[in-house]
C-alpha cells in the first residue's frame, strides 16, 4: 500500500508554488481558445487542475520524445568533422496534472526505451521528471482506460497521485521522488482519516460506472489478431478509410517510432534530428531501391494494430499498447480508432 | 514553450493549428480541437507545417542579379528598393503603365494582397494584376459570380456532414482537401449517398456509391444530361424556380440537345448510371455539389460551373444548409486574394472596375487617380511578355514557371522581360530569372488574416520574428510604395490595413481584429459590426435579388487524343506534396513519402507499351516532352495517364501548353492534354 | 525508475576514414574503412552477418552489412550498392575522406552453433556482401568447421561480386566453390553456365549435419528453399538474412519491425523456423 496524505484544496496553489521553486512545472494549460495543451507554466493560476479538464490534444510523451529533437550536430572541424551530442538540459521537471492513462503510457515507453539498448535522449529527460497524476472522475466520451486497465486510478507508476475528494485531495505517494516533494511541505499535508479512505473507495467505485460511450473489449480481439484469424476484409475496409495523415501515431501516447534526418540548419553545420514518425506512411518501410514490403494502406493499418494488440507484443512489452486515452478517436480523419477496430475484429 | 494558434498555410480548408515555439524556433505543430474546422485533426501536410520554416534554403537577404549569366549578389534592402523603384519608374515612363504586370500570391495574407492590389493600381497605375486563381478557380469566380452573385462556396465545410446526396466532381477530395474528405466520410457513415465523377479511381471513388468515369473534359455534357433527365422525370422544383430565379425557360430549351444517346456517346457513361445519379440528386432535399480543379481547368470551365448552378437551382438545392454548389479552393488564401481584388477587373470585395462609382470611391479613399481600362489576366500577361509588350513584372510568392501551363513558354516570357522582381521565401525556379529577389517572411513570422475556401476569414499569428534578413510581404510593399513617393501606404501593422479594407469593402465591412481574436473566424459577407457572418449564402435572396439561369453549350477542347498522341494526360496533385513543392519538398517526412514525379498508367496500356513499374518513359505532347517513372495502377482507366505537377524533375506542365483560354474566365486548358508515351 | 547506469550515447558515431575504394561490378563498390581512434580500432570486433551505421556528412546515416571478417582486424569492409541519397553521396567520396561510423549491430550468424557442422552458403546478388564475411571467417578458422560449400550465381560474369577472389577459390582444397552465370558472352568464364539452382544437383550435403546460410533477392529464396526442402533440411538449420528499411540500428526507431521482431536487434539473421513465425516475413 502506498503512503497516503490529505491536501486541502485551498492549499493546492501553495503546493504548485513550491513545485515551481523545485523544478520546471509542466501542466495542462488552457489556451484562450479553449484547447488543453501541456505546457510549461510560471504561476499556479495558469494550471488547469479541476477534474473536468479535457485530456490534452497530444500526450505528454512530447516532453520525453519531442515532435522534433536535435540528437547531434556536426560540422567541419579543423581536420575533419566532429559530432556534438545535443542532450537536453538536465534541469528537474514536474509534470503536474498528468492523467493516469498518460502515466501508464509513460511506463510503457520507459520499458521500451530501457530495454536492450538504452536510449539516453529519452531516459535522461525521464529521470529528471516527476509525474504528479490527477485521477479522472468524469471520463470524457472518448475515454476507455477502464477497458485497458490503465486508469482512471493507478496503484503504481506515478510519483504522486491526487484523487479529488470534494474539498480536499487524497494524495498517494508512489516513489521516493514523490515522497521528497511532500517532505518539503510537511505542514501542507495532513494525515488521512478513516472517513477519507472510505470516501476515496466510494469515488473509485462510482467513477468506474461512468464510462459509457467508448468501450473496447480486448481479449477476443487479441486472440484473433495474434493467431492471424482476422478476416482480410476488415483491413480492406479500414484501409479504404485511412488518409495516411499519421495523426494516430502522433497523438498515441505509446507510439514511439521516429525518423532521423540530417538537415543543414545553420552556418556551422548539420543537425541530426529525430522526428515523430508513423507506420501509416508508405515511406516508413520503403527501401532505398524503391521496393516497399508494406505498400498498401490496409497492410499498414493491420501492422499498427498487430503492434498494439498481438500476444507477441503483449509478451514483449508486458502489456498491450493501448492505454485508452481516446486520442485516436478524436484525431483520425477516417474514424479508424482503437474501439472501432477492436469491435470490427471481434465481430468479424 | 509557447503555443500560438494560427492557420495552416497549405490547402484552402483553413484548419486551426498551434505552432509550438521554443525561443526563436518553431519545433512542432498540433491541431486545435476547439477549432470548427480542424476538430483536433490535421492531414500529414498540416502536421508537418513547421518543417519548412527553418529550412536552410530560406532566402536571408535581397539578391540582385550581378551579371547576365545569372549570378546573384546579396545586398541590403535599401539598395534593392532603390533599384526596383528606379527601374519600374523608368519602364513606366518609357512604355507606359500597362507595360508592367503584377502577379499576386494565394499564400499571402488578405492584408498583403490588398496592399499589392493598391500598389499595382495606385503606384504602378495599372490593372494588370492577377494571381494563380487564373490557373485554378477563375471559372468559379466568373461562373458562380454571374449565376448567384459571389464566386465562392455557397455553404460551409461542416454542413457537408448533414448532406444527403453528395456529388463530388473533379476533386480528389481525400488527398487534396483531407478535412473536407472527413466530412464526406462522416456524411456517408450517417447514411448519405456519394456519387463521384472522376476519370481516375481515387480513394474517395472507392468509397462512393456510384463512381462515374466520363471521358476527360466532358463534364459539362454529363451535367446538362442530368438537368434534362431531372426535368423529364418531373423533379424540377418549380416553386423555387419561379420565386428565386430568372431565365429558366432558356436553359430548359438549351438542354434539349443533350439526349441520352448524345450523352452516352460523348461521355462514355451508361444512361442507367446517369439516370440513377439524376434521381438521387433530384429526389433529395439536401443535395450538395462539391467540385475542384478537375472542372475548372478546362476550356469550358466557366460553362461547367454555371451548369452546376443551373442544376442546383433546378432542384432548389441552394440557399439552404447542407446543399449548394461548393468549389474547393486549393490554397490557403486564394479566396482571400480574390476577395482583395488581386484580379484585373475587380477591386476588393468584387467591386467591378467597370463601375465608375467604384472607381471614384477608391480614388477618393486612396487619394489618387486610377486606371480605367481592364487589366490583363495571368496568361495574357505571359503572352504579352513573350511578345515583348509587357516589359516588367512584379511577382509575389508564385512559382510561375512550374504553375503556368507550358513551362517553356513561361521561361521564354520571363526571360524577355527588361525587369523582373520576385518576392519569395525561397529561390524558386521563377526567382532564378529575376533581376531582384526580395526575401519574404513565412506565415509563422507575421500577423494577418487568411480567408478559407468556405469564406472564413481568420487570424494567422506571428510566432517568431522574421528570420534574419527577411520581411513580411506587407512591410515590403508598404516600404516600397513610400520609396516610390506614394504616401497613402504608410501602414504600421496588418490590423490597421484590415481597418482600411473593412472601410472600403462591403463584404468585409463588419470584420475587425477585435472580432476575429474572439472567434474562430467570420464567414463573409459580414456587413456590419453586429453581423456574425454567414455559414451559407443566399438564404433569402441572391446577391442581386434573383439567381440567373445561364444557358451553356459544350465546346470541344483542341486537346483530344489522335493517332499520333493516343493518350489523355490528366494533371493533378497527390496528398503528400503541395503545388510546386516549394514548401512541402523542404520537409523530410513529406519528401520521403513522395520524392519524385511519376506517371500512372493502366496495366493494359503498360502491356501495350511493354513497360514495367519503375521504368523510365518519355512522354511527349504537342507542346513539350519529359521523362519520368512508370507507376502501374488500375486507378487510371485505359488510354488515360496521370501526372502530378509538383516536381520540377517531371513537371506535367512541360507537356501542357495549349494556348486556348476559356473565353469567360481566361483560364488555360490545362487539366488535360493528348500525349504519346515511349519507353527509354 | 532505475538509475541509468550507462552514460553511453548509442547514437553517437565515431570518426572513420575511407582507406581504399575498390570498384566492384556496375554500381557497386567495396569500401575499406578504418576507425580514426586507434584504441577503438584495436578493440573493435564483430560477427559475420552484423551491420554498421555509416554517416556520410551532410547526407545522413544508413546501415550496411560488414563484408570483412573479424579474423582480419584493423580494416573493415563494406560492399555497397548505389541506390539512394546516402549511397549517392558515399559514392562521391574519395579515399582518405572521413565518414561517421557506429556499431556493430544485429545478431550476426550463430558461429558457435555452426562450428563442427558442414556449411552450405547460398548467395545471390548483393547477398554475397554479408556472406563473404562468413566465408572469410570460416576459411580463416578452417579447422573449426566441417565441409564448406558456396553456391553463388549471377546473370553474367560482370554481375559477380568479389569475382576474382571467388574464382581463386574454385580449385581450393579448403572448400567446394560453385559459381554459375546464366550467360557468358565473353566466352572466358571458367566456371559453370546455367541457372544457379542447377548447381544443387552437383553437391552432396548431409542435411542433418549441415547449416545452410542464404542471402539474396526475394525471388531467390523461393527456389533455394525448395531445393533445401527436397534434401530434408530442417527449418532451424536454414539461416537467412532478412532486409528492411532501417534507421537507428538499435531497436528504437521502429522502421525495421517485422511481425514482433526487429531486424536490427533480433536479426538480420533468422532461421527459417523463426521467419515463419513472423507474419510479414515470408
Amino acid at each position: 500500500m502506498n503512503n497516503v496524505k490529505i491536501l486541502f484544496k485551498e492549499d493546492i496553489n501553495k503546493f504548485v508554488q513550491i513545485c515551481l521553486k523545485e523544478a520546471k512545472v509542466i501542466a495542462p494549460f488552457k489556451t484562450t481558445y479553449g484547447d488543453t495543451i501541456f505546457s510549461p507554466v510560471t504561476s499556479p493560476s495558469e494550471v488547469v487542475i479541476d477534474h473536468g479538464y479535457e485530456n490534452s490534444i497530444i500526450p505528454p510523451k512530447e516532453f520525453f520524445l519531442p515532435q522534433e529533437e536535435t540528437m547531434l550536430t556536426y560540422g567541419r572541424y579543423k581536420e575533419g568533422y566532429k559530432f556534438k551530442p545535443s542532450l537536453a538540459d538536465e534541469s528537474k521537471r514536474i509534470i503536474f496534472g498528468i492523467r493516469p492513462c498518460d502515466v501508464s503510457a509513460i511506463l510503457f515507453l520507459d520499458r521500451f526505451f530501457r530495454s536492450d539498448i538504452e536510449d539516453i535522449y529519452y531516459l535522461k529527460k525521464r529521470e529528471n521528471t516527476a509525474l504528479i497524476s490527477f485521477c479522472c472522475h468524469e471520463p470524457q466520451e472518448t475515454c476507455f482506460c477502464i477497458c485497458t486497465d490503465s486508469g482512471p486510478f493507478l496503484t503504481y507508476g506515478f510519483d504522486l497521485q491526487f484523487i479529488d475528494l470534494e474539498d480536499r485531495y487524497f494524495v498517494e505517494i508512489g516513489t521516493p521522488k514523490g515522497e521528497k516533494l511532500i517532505k518539503f511541505n510537511k505542514n501542507l499535508f495532513k494525515d488521512v482519516s478513516v472517513a477519507d479512505e472510505k470516501l476515496r473507495q466510494e469515488i473509485v467505485e462510482s467513477t468506474k460506472n461512468k464510462f459509457k460511450s467508448a468501450r473496447a473489449y480486448f481479449s477476443k480481439t487479441i486472440r484473433k489478431l495474434s493467431e492471424g484469424k482476422v478476416d482480410r476484409n476488415v483491413w480492406d475496409e479500414l484501409g479504404q478509410r485511412c488518409f495516411s495523415c499519421g495523426g494516430c501515431s502522433y497523438v498515441c501516447p505509446t507510439c514511439s517510432c521516429f525518423d532521423v534526418a540530417d538537415l543543414l540548419r545553420s552556418r556551422d553545420g548539420y543537425s541530426r534530428i529525430r522526428t515523430w514518425d508513423s507506420c501509416m506512411f508508405a515511406g516508413f518501410t520503403k527501401e532505398a531501391s524503391g521496393h516497399n514490403p508494406r505498400l498498401e494502406k490496409k497492410d499498414r493499418v493491420c501492422r499498427r494494430y498487430y503492434h498494439k494488440l498481438s500476444y507477441q507484443y503483449v509478451e514483449k512489452n508486458e502489456t498491450h499498447g493501448c492505454v485508452g486515452c481516446g486520442r485516436c478517436i478524436v484525431t483520425c480523419l477516417g474514424n479508424i480508432n482503437m474501439p472501432v477496430v477492436v469491435e470490427k475484429i471481434r465481430r468479424s | 514553450m509557447r503555443n500560438v494558434l494560427t492557420v495552416c498555410p497549405y490547402c484552402g480548408c483553413g484548419c486551426g493549428l498551434y505552432l509550438r515555439v521554443d525561443g526563436k524556433k518553431v519545433l512542432g505543430t498540433l491541431p486545435s480541437k476547439e477549432h470548427p474546422i480542424s476538430h483536433g485533426q490535421l492531414c500529414l501536410k498540416g502536421w508537418n507545417v513547421h518543417s519548412f520554416i527553418h529550412s536552410s534554403q530560406r532566402l536571408r537577404e535581397p539578391l540582385v542579379k550581378a551579371d547576365p549569366a545569372g549570378t546573384y549578389r546579396g545586398t541590403g534592402w535599401d539598395e534593392a528598393y532603390s533599384l526596383i523603384t528606379k527601374r519600374l519608374m523608368e519602364i513606366q515612363k518609357k512604355y507606359g503603365s500597362n507595360s508592367i504586370g503584377i502577379i499576386g500570391s494565394a499564400k499571402c495574407t488578405n492584408e498583403e494582397s490588398y496592399l499589392l492590389m493598391k500598389f499595382a493600381r495606385s503606384v504602378l497605375g495599372t490593372n494588370n494584376i492577377d494571381s494563380c486563381v487564373r490557373l485554378c478557380h477563375a471559372p468559379t469566380i466568373a461562373g458562380l459570380g454571374d449565376s448567384f452573385g459571389f464566386g465562392a462556396m455557397t455553404n460551409s465545410i461542416n454542413e457537408i456532414e448533414n448532406a444527403k446526396v453528395i456529388l463530388v466532381i473533379g476533386s480528389n477530395t481525400t488527398e487534396e482537401h483531407p478535412i473536407v474528405g472527413t466530412r464526406i466520410l462522416k456524411a456517408i457513415d450517417q447514411g448519405a449517398n456519394l456519387i463521384v465523377v472522376d476519370p481516375r479511381r481515387t480513394q474517395i471513388a472507392n468509397i462512393s456509391h456510384l463512381h462515374l468515369q466520363p471521358a476527360p473534359g466532358t463534364d459539362l455534357i454529363l451535367i446538362s444530361g442530368l438537368i434534362r433527365i431531372i426535368i423529364e422525370e418531373n423533379l424540377a422544383n418549380f416553386d423555387f424556380i419561379s420565386r428565386r430565379t430568372e431565365n429558366f425557360e432558356v436553359v430548359k430549351e438549351s438542354v434539349k440537345k443533350f439526349t441520352p444517346e448524345y450523352v452516352e456517346k460523348t461521355t462514355g457513361l451508361s444512361f442507367s448510371n446517369l439516370r440513377e445519379t439524376a434521381l438521387m440528386y433530384g429526389h433529395s432535399k439536401a443535395s450538395m455539389i462539391i467540385y475542384g480543379m478537375g472542372i475548372t481547368q478546362h476550356i469550358n470551365g466557366t460553362d461547367t460551373v454555371q451548369a452546376f448552378a443551373n442544376l442546383a437551382m433546378l432542384t432548389g438545392n441552394i440557399g439552404r444548409e447542407s446543399t449548394g454548389v461548393n468549389p474547393l479552393i486549393g490554397q490557403s488564401n486564394m479566396q482571400g486574394a480574390c476577395d482583395m481584388g488581386v484580379l484585373p477587373d475587380y477591386f476588393s470585395g468584387y467591386q467591378s472596375i467597370k463601375d465608375k462609382k467604384n472607381v471614384a470611391k477608391f480614388e477618393k479613399a486612396w487619394s489618387t487617380k486610377l486606371p480605367a481600362d481592364k487589366g490583363l489576366s495571368f496568361m495574357e500577361m505571359i503572352k504579352r511578355a513573350r511578345q515583348g509588350k509587357i516589359k516588367a513584372m512584379y511577382i509575389v510568392g508564385e512559382n510561375v514557371l512550374l504553375s503556368a501551363p507550358n513551362i517553356n513558354e513561361a521561361i521564354e516570357a520571363l526571360s524577355h522581360l527588361e525587369f523582373l522582381v520576385v518576392q519569395d521565401m525561397f529561390l524558386t525556379e521563377t526567382a532564378q530569372l529575376a533581376n531582384v529577389v526580395l526575401p519574404s517572411a513565412s506565415f509563422a513570422e507575421k500577423n494577418g488574416t487568411f480567408t478559407s475556401t468556405e469564406r472564413r476569414v481568420q487570424r494567422i499569428r506571428k510566432c517568431i520574428e522574421p528570420l534574419g534578413g527577411t520581411k513580411p510581404d506587407w512591410q515590403i510593399l508598404s516600404e516600397l510604395a513610400q520609396r516610390a513617393g506614394y504616401t497613402e501606404m504608410k501602414n504600421k501593422n496588418p490590423r490597421e490595413i484590415m481597418e482600411e479594407i473593412a472601410s472600403i469593402t462591403p463584404i468585409y465591412e463588419g470584420i475587425s481584429y477585435e472580432k476575429l481574436d474572439n472567434t474562430a473566424g467570420i464567414q463573409w459577407p459580414c456587413f456590419d459590426k453586429s453581423d456574425t457572418g454567414a455559414t451559407f449564402l443566399y438564404k433569402d435572396s441572391f446577391a442581386s435579388g434573383k439567381a440567373y439561369f445561364i444557358p451553356v453549350d459544350f465546346t470541344q477542347g483542341s486537346e483530344v487524343p489522335d493517332k499520333e498522341y493516343p493518350y489523355f494526360l490528366i494533371a493533378g496533385r497527390r496528398e503528400f506534396q503541395f503545388h510546386t513543392g516549394s514548401m512541402t519538398r523542404k520537409s523530410p517526412t513529406l519528401e520521403r513519402e513522395f520524392p519524385y514525379g511519376l506517371v500512372e498508367i493502366n496495366p493494359n496500356d503498360a502491356d501495350d507499351l511493354k513497360v514495367k513499374s519503375g521504368w523510365r518513359v518519355k512522354i511527349a505532347s504537342r507542346h513539350g516532352e519529359l521523362e519520368t517513372n512508370v507507376s502501374i495502377t488500375t486507378a487510371v482507366p485505359e488510354k488515360t495517364v496521370f501526372i502530378p505537377f509538383h516536381f520540377k524533375e517531371g513537371a506535367a506542365n512541360l507537356l501542357l501548353g495549349n494556348s486556348d483560354l476559356d473565353p469567360k474566365s481566361k483560364i488555360p486548358e490545362f487539366k488535360v492534354c493528348a500525349v504519346k508515351i515511349s519507353s527509354i | 525508475m532505475k538509475k541509468i547506469i550507462k552514460e553511453l550515447n548509442i547514437y553517437q558515431p565515431h570518426s572513420a576514414r575511407i582507406i581504399k575504394i575498390h570498384p566492384q561490378i556496375q554500381g557497386h563498390r567495396l569500401f575499406l574503412v578504418k576507425f580514426e581512434d586507434d584504441k577503438i580500432s584495436r578493440n573493435f570486433t564483430y560477427k559475420p552477418g552484423q551491420f554498421m551505421e555509416l554517416t556520410v556528412f551532410g547526407s545522413g546515416e544508413a546501415p550496411f552489412s560488414l563484408s570483412s571478417s573479424p579474423t582480419r582486424p584493423g580494416i573493415i569492409e563494406f560492399c555497397i550498392r548505389q541506390t539512394g541519397k546516402v549511397t549517392d553521396s558515399l559514392f562521391r567520396l574519395s579515399p582518405n575522406s572521413l565518414i561517421g561510423i557506429r556499431g556493430p549491430y544485429g545478431n550476426g550468424f550463430p558461429i558457435e552453433k555452426l562450428e563442427n557442422n558442414d556449411l552450405l552458403i547460398v548467395a545471390g546478388g548483393l547477398g554475397m556482401a554479408p556472406l563473404r564475411s562468413l566465408l572469410r571467417y570460416v576459411l580463416d578458422s578452417r579447422e573449426r568447421f566441417g565441409e564448406v560449400t558456396l553456391i553463388y550465381g549471377g546473370r553474367n560474369p560482370d554481375d559477380m561480386l568479389f569475382k576474382y577472389e571467388l574464382l581463386d577459390l574454385l580449385d581450393s582444397p579448403e572448400m567446394n566453390c560453385l559459381l554459375s552465370v546464366d550467360r557468358d558472352d565473353s566466352g572466358t568464364w571458367p566456371a559453370c553456365i546455367g541457372p544457379v539452382t542447377a548447381l544443387f544437383d552437383r553437391i552432396k550435403v548431409e542435411a542433418r549435419s549441415t547449416y545452410a546460410a542464404i542471402c539474396g533477392p526475394p525471388i531467390m529464396y523461393k527456389y533455394v528453399l525448395e531445393k533445401l526442402f527436397e534434401r530434408n533440411f530442417s527449418y532451424d538449420r536454414i539461416l537467412m538474412s532478412l532486409e528492411r528499411h532501417m534507421k537507428c540500428g538499435v531497436g528504437k526507431c521502429g522502421h525495421c519491425a517485422i511481425g514482433y521482431k526487429y531486424i536490427c536487434m533480433d536479426g538480420p539473421i533468422f532461421t527459417y523456423q523463426e521467419a515463419l513465425d513472423l507474419p510479414e516475413a515470408v
